[in-house]
Order: structure tokens, then C-alpha cells, then sequence
């Protein structure tokens, strides 16, 4: 056990029986640094979205008095975040809090102006930064004003440093499951092989983000795929990939991967596809690798609302993917999305009949979330977009889709689609 | 939404409803017919169950595995409940396959309902059913989940009894109520009004709920819950003239038979037709 002054928790609030993969390559990028790895324990907390509480967090805290505590924040877990922070704050005023996060990213500012419990907001990807604020809490090196991609509190004031430059070469930060910070486990183990997204769809925080896409080496990627599937125990596991089929050579390259290294008959489940793309030989490709079953769009079915969200959708190449995934005997989930502008109740209802008609295996509805940092946020005004400021920042109401018609929308959409979600295997 | 191929079991039934469209007199299908019909469907991923009484059938377990075998996905019983009472019945159902289940109801009260039934004691099996498939929906594990929809069948005797129903139902945790127009003798209006009246309540407790029958102009601002808008079919001509002025015109069937024009006026405009063409394009596509 490192000594009482250095040690560091990182929090997180997931859906049950998940572990934080963000959490993970922070702890692995700051461990990388022997100073840090020398001088400091890191621990991670995860806590159960949907059972965990507060006060267990607190508890926890409590007793292992860490010197310095990360929160990962997202917009379903925030409010909690901000609950703790305060707690914490009553009983180690003198302990810092440091936010990261899609829902502090782009507003890291604001969320420090008006939450005097966060010392520091992080702008982008934590693992760099967080270890820059390691060194300057617990080695006093350097000064907050010179650490780039976070906002901080300079008496009653907020400063917002420049942005960070991501990281380009992702191989710099060292595999959680290869370092051993993170065990694989059955059904919650995540891979990443690339980071970005290619399209700029409304809703989506990938959009707002930095241009461009980064990518883990195969060899890496290799190297977790091997662990994970040498393990007979784990039957499942997934990709966070915003577009796993992001281009035919990387398809082809990761499916491979997968296939050469798959002797216990492991399975990929809910993994991400950009449907439109996807032809007999993709489908081919997903079959070796051992892929069960994907999620894709179209997120609505109308043409008009897929222009305003800035998605691209072709409405007979995205039918002809859902065929041919499932005569595949690849589960295929659809999503859609109630509260989009330019919908309304029968434009959603007509996407709802589209989607049953293709005849995927799920159909899974959600409410708009504006995003901070998404175009939609951005750009609330031009669709007259209402929405909760605070998270997870629910959509109100927008120019062409009533709050009313919303509250029925989702009220219908349930409805109708545990009806269809009734299918017997 | 989910369309369904239905599956006519015959008129045996053990309640004898003044509403019920059945031609008493029609023969009782034999398993052997009824496999007949499931063999003709195109598509047999969805199919429903019909009578009479489906549950009274001694060969529905046997055209359940038969239904499924064939591809069936979706299996839904239509029925009065009352077998649903005995648990093991229910069980039996949803093992073999079949996890969607359409009660009737006509009343908050024996009274009520047992006026549209005209047998004693219908109404207490029926709300055992109910407790039954709720007690099922509380227990079950996801494989064995139950899908459960309650059919309101609304006419001039129970007109006044619907709020109580909804509130009754709603303790049973069903997932929609469906209120459908029946006999001939219901005042339309004042139907409508108790209709769109119960629908508000459902809604506002978080319960989907559909009408079925009542046309749209009688309907207004309760057009997100009309059946005949969301799953649209088509119906030309026949319509007095005053309908071809309403923008509902070709989704309606017009006014209801044995009611006056009186109550009727064409609907000008629709904010949100562009929705309904889709709709109707699609319905139009997957008839081709």
C-alpha cells in the first residue's frame, strides 16, 4: 500500500455489473508515468447505475480518504456526480474534484460556475490531462493555468484553458485489459480499436467533436482480442466503436482478427454497424467473426428529419442490410428516436411501422437527449428545440413536434414496441 | 400497429355478448380446419386468435405449437378472460408460445359488464383473469413475459362506466387499453367524448390507449390515439358528399351505419397529414 499522500480514486456510476472502460485508460495512461505508478495508488469505483447509491459512494470515499477524486460524467449518471461532489465537499472540503466526461467536456465552464463542488472541468479525453493534474496535486509540479483541456476555479472566478491536442497515436495509452487494470468478464468486456466517428449526426456527441479518427494499432487490438477470447469463460463481449464496420479494409482486418482467434465459440453481441454500408460480403465478414447481434439506426424513417439531424439514410440499402443480417441469423437491433425536429407523432409513428416492416429482432425507442457539444445543442435555436438544461437533458418540445404529441409519442412507442420486442424465439 | 393475420376458432363462446358480430349459427372449426387456415397465411409471423372463445377450443394448444412451427413470432389470443382465471391455463398458453393476450371488458361493475354478457358470474372470472395475467406479468422472467391488452367494448349501457374502467384496469397494469365502438345504439358523440375523456386519464397515468370506430372529425385532439389514423387503410366512396370536403376522407370510413349526418362535419385541415401520407403509402407498398 503507497503511503497517505497519494492516493487517487476515479468514480463511476454504470449500468449494473459494468465496469468503466474510460476509467480504465485513464488509470493505465497515468500509470505509465513511473512517478506516478511509483508514488500513488489509483483506485476505480464502480457503482451501479440503477441500484448504486450516493452514500454508498460516500462511504467508500470515506474510508479510503483519497488525496485526489475523478468523477467520469455522463448524462445519466450527472446528477448524482454533482450530489457526491457536494458530500464529499462537506466532509474533505480541502479534496479535489475533477470532472470528466461527455456531459462536462463541452460545458466544462458553465458546470464549474455554477457548482462550486468541482474544482476542475475536463474539456476532452481525461487520460493526459488527469495525469497532468496528478503531478500538480500530489507533486505540486507546474500550475493549472499551464495545463491545457481543462476549466478551473481561480478564486471566484472560472478560467477555461485552451483545448488540448488528442492524443494521435492511441498506442500511447496502455491497454487496461493487457495492464491488467481491467479482467475481461463475460458479457461486460469492451474493446475500442478506434476513436471518432466519421458522420456528424445531430444527436450524437461524437458529431461536436474533434475531426478525424484515431486508431489503436491491429497489433493491440490483436492482443486483446487474444486475451478475451483464450478465456472459455467469457461467452460475450463488444466493441464501443461508433461505426464497427467503418470501412471495408477495417471490417475485413478486425473480423479476421476475431475469426483467427476465436476457438471457444465466443460471440459479439450489439455492436454498432452503419447498415447503409453493409453488403453479402460484410455480412460474410461479421458471420466468421462471430458477431450475434448488431444495432444500427435509422434513428427515424423520414427523409426530412434524417436532412435536418445531418444523418445520411437510404431507406432500400438500409432494408436490404436488415435482410440480409438476418437471413445471416445476425440479430439485428433498430433504433429510433422520439423528439428528433422535424418529426412529429404520425412522422415517428410512420417510423415505427418502417422499422417493423424490415423485421429486425428489437426495436429500441429512446427520447432525445440534447447533448452538450452535439449540433442539436448547438443549434437549438434555428429547430426551435426546448429541452432541459440540466441533465440528462431530455427534449421539451421543438418547431414541428409538440410537447404533448411527445409525451403520447413515448407513451405509444413503448407500447407498440414491447408488443413487438414480444417475438418468441 | 403490428398487423396480425387472424384465425376464426368458430362462435362457441361461454358468454353470449348483445354486441357480438358472430353468427351464432356458424359451425365450430376442427383442429384440422383451423391448421388449414394457418397453412394458407403467407406470413404467419403474427397471427391472432379469434372466436367464440379461442380458450374453449380443446385443439388451441396444439395450433399454438403449430402456429410457431411455422414461424410464428407473435401469437395473440383474443378472449373474455375467463379461462385466463385458472393460472396453470395461462401458463400452459404462455409456454407453448402464445405471450399476447386482448381481454374484453364491458364494465366496472357485474351490472354493467354482465348487461353485455348476459351470463352471471362473467364478470368476477374475467377480473380474475386479469389478476392472473397481472400476477404472471409481476413474476415472470423475460422468455416468459406477457404482453396484455385491454378491450374496452363501448356502448350506450356502459358508456358512463368508462373512467371506472380505466381505473380498474389500470391496477392490473395492462399495457393498453383499447376502447372499440360497438352496437348501434350508442349516442356517437356522446361516446366519443367519455372515449376521449378516459383516453386524457390513461394517458396522464403513463397507459397507452387506442379507439377504434369513432371517426376523427368527432375525435378532435385525441387524433394521436385513433387506430383508423395510425394504422391506416383506405376507404373509397360510399361517404355522404360533406365527408369528401374532409381532409380525412380516404382514412375514414364515414359515419358510423344507423347515425344521422347531424354529428358529422368535415374536417378542414390536418397540421400533421404529411405524417398520415407516409403512413398510407406504406400501407399502400406493403399491400403490393
Amino acid at each position: 500500500m503507497p503511503n497517505s499522500n497519494s492516493r487517487i480514486l476515479l468514480v463511476s456510476f454504470n449500468v449494473a455489473g459494468h465496469d468503466s472502460l474510460a476509467l480504465g485508460y485513464v488509470k493505465a495512461y497515468a500509470l505509465k508515468d513511473p512517478t506516478i505508478s511509483r508514488k500513488t495508488h489509483i483506485e476505480i469505483l464502480n457503482l451501479s447505475h440503477e441500484e448504486g447509491d450516493v452514500r454508498q459512494a460516500l462511504y467508500y470515499i470515506s474510508d479510503y480518504r483519497p488525496q485526489l477524486i475523478g468523477l467520469s460524467c455522463y448524462c445519466w449518471n450527472m446528477q448524482r456526480m454533482l450530489e457526491l461532489a457536494r458530500s464529499v465537499k462537506q466532509i474533505m472540503p480541502k479534496v479535489p474534484i475533477v470532472a470528466g466526461g461527455p456531459e462536462i467536456g463541452p460545458v466544462a465552464d458553465r458546470y464549474l460556475a455554477r457548482h462550486p463542488a468541482l474544482d476542475i472541468g475536463i474539456h476532452d479525453e481525461g487520460e493526459a490531462v488527469f495525469s497532468d493534474l496528478i503531478k500538480y496535486y500530489l507533486a505540486g509540479k507546474g500550475e493549472l493555468a499551464a495545463i491545457d483541456g481543462i476549466s478551473f476555479r481561480s478564486g471566484d472566478t472560472v478560467v477555461k484553458n485552451p483545448d488540448r491536442t488528442p492524443i494521435k497515436n492511441l498506442d500511447e495509452i496502455p491497454s487496461p485489459y493487457l495492464t491488467g487494470i481491467l479482467i475481461p468478464r463475460d458479457g461486460v468486456t469492451y474493446i475500442q480499436s478506434f476513436r471518432g466517428c466519421p458522420f456528424r449526426c445531430g444527436f450524437c456527441y461524437e458529431a461536436g467533436r474533434h475531426k478525424g479518427l484515431r486508431f489503436f494499432s491491429y497489433e493491440r487490438v490483436q492482443a486483446e482480442i487474444e486475451l478475451i477470447m483464450g478465456n472459455p469463460h467469457i461467452r460475450s463481449f463488444h466493441f464501443v466503436d461508433s461505426v464497427f464496420n467503418l470501412n471495408a479494409r477495417h471490417l475485413k482486418k478486425i473480423t479476421h482478427i476475431l475469426g483467427s482467434n476465436n476457438r471457444h465459440g465466443t460471440r459479439l453481441r450489439t455492436i454498432e454497424v452503419f447498415a447503409e454500408h453493409l453488403d453479402a460480403e460484410a455480412v460474410a465478414n461479421l458471420v466468421d467473426a462471430g458477431v450475434q447481434s448488431i444495432e444500427t439506426g435509422p434513428q427515424t424513417a423520414v427523409p426530412e428529419t434524417q436532412k435536418r439531424i445531418g444523418r445520411y439514410f437510404d431507406e432500400e440499402k438500409f432494408a436490404r442490410a436488415v435482410r440480409l443480417l438476418r437471413e445471416a441469423g445476425i440479430e439485428v437491433w433498430c433504433d429510433l428516436i422520439v423528439g428528433l425536429p422535424g418529426d412529429n407523432f404520425f412522422l415517428c409513428a410512420y417510423s415505427v411501422a418502417f422499422i417493423m416492416n424490415l423485421k429486425p429482432a428489437h426495436i429500441v425507442m429512446s427520447i432525445l437527449h440534447v447533448l452538450p457539444g452535439t449540433p442539436l445543442f448547438e443549434q437549438a435555436d434555428t429547430f426551435g428545440l426546448a429541452f432541459d438544461p440540466e441533465p440528462p437533458h431530455y427534449v421539451v418540445a421543438n418547431d414541428t413536434f409538440p410537447f404533448e404529441q411527445i409525451y403520447e409519442c413515448v407513451l405509444f412507442s413503448s407500447a407498440v414496441t414491447k408488443e413487438y420486442n414480444m417475438a418468441s424465439a | 400497429m403490428l398487423s396480425y393475420e387472424k384465425i376464426y376458432f368458430g362462435p362457441a363462446c361461454n358468454n353470449r355478448c348483445t354486441v357480438c358480430d358472430v353468427l351464432a349459427d356458424d359451425t365450430p372449426r376442427s383442429l384440422n380446419e383451423l391448421v388449414r387456415q394457418v397453412d394458407a397465411l403467407s406470413d404467419p409471423e403474427n397471427v391472432e386468435l379469434s372466436g367464440g372463445e379461442p380458450s374453449l377450443h380443446e385443439g388451441l394448444l396444439s395450433l399454438i405449437s403449430h402456429i410457431r412451427r411455422r414461424g410464428g413470432k407473435r401469437i395473440k389470443l383474443r378472449t373474455n378472460g375467463r379461462t385466463l382465471a385458472d393460472r396453470g391455463v395461462l401458463q400452459t398458453l404462455v409456454r407453448e408460445g402464445c405471450r399476447i393476450f386482448e381481454v374484453s371488458l364491458f364494465g366496472a361493475s357485474p351490472n354493467t359488464h354482465e348487461a353485455v354478457t348476459r351470463v352471471r358470474a362473467s364478470f368476477d372470472e374475467t377480473l380474475k383473469g386479469f389478476e392472473t395475467l397481472s400476477a404472471h406479468s409481476s413474476m415472470a422472467e423475460a422468455d416468459e413475459s406477457i404482453y396484455v391488452i385491454a378491450r374496452i367494448g363501448v356502448t350506450d349501457e356502459n358508456v358512463e362506466d368508462l373512467l371506472p374502467m380505466v381505473s380498474l384496469l389500470m391496477s392490473y397494469g395492462v399495457d393498453v387499453l383499447r376502447f372499440v365502438r360497438m352496437g348501434s345504439r350508442l349516442p356517437v358523440r356522446q361516446g366519443a367524448q367519455a372515449v376521449a375523456t378516459a383516453m386524457k386519464v390513461a394517458t396522464l397515468n403513463r397507459v397507452w390507449s387506442l379507439s377504434e370506430g369513432f371517426p376523427p372529425c368527432i375525435m378532435k385532439g385525441s387524433e394521436c390515439h385513433l387506430t383508423e389514423l395510425i394504422q391506416p387503410q383506405t376507404f373509397p366512396g360510399n361517404k355522404p358528399k360533406s365527408c369528401n370536403k374532409c381532409v380525412f376522407s380516404p382514412l375514414c370510413a364515414g359515419p358510423p351505419e344507423g347515425y344521422g349526418q347531424r354529428d358529422f362535419r368535415a374536417v378542414a385541415t390536418f397540421p400533421y397529414f404529411r405524417g398520415l401520407e407516409y403512413l398510407m403509402e406504406l400501407t399502400a407498398s406493403r399491400a403490393k
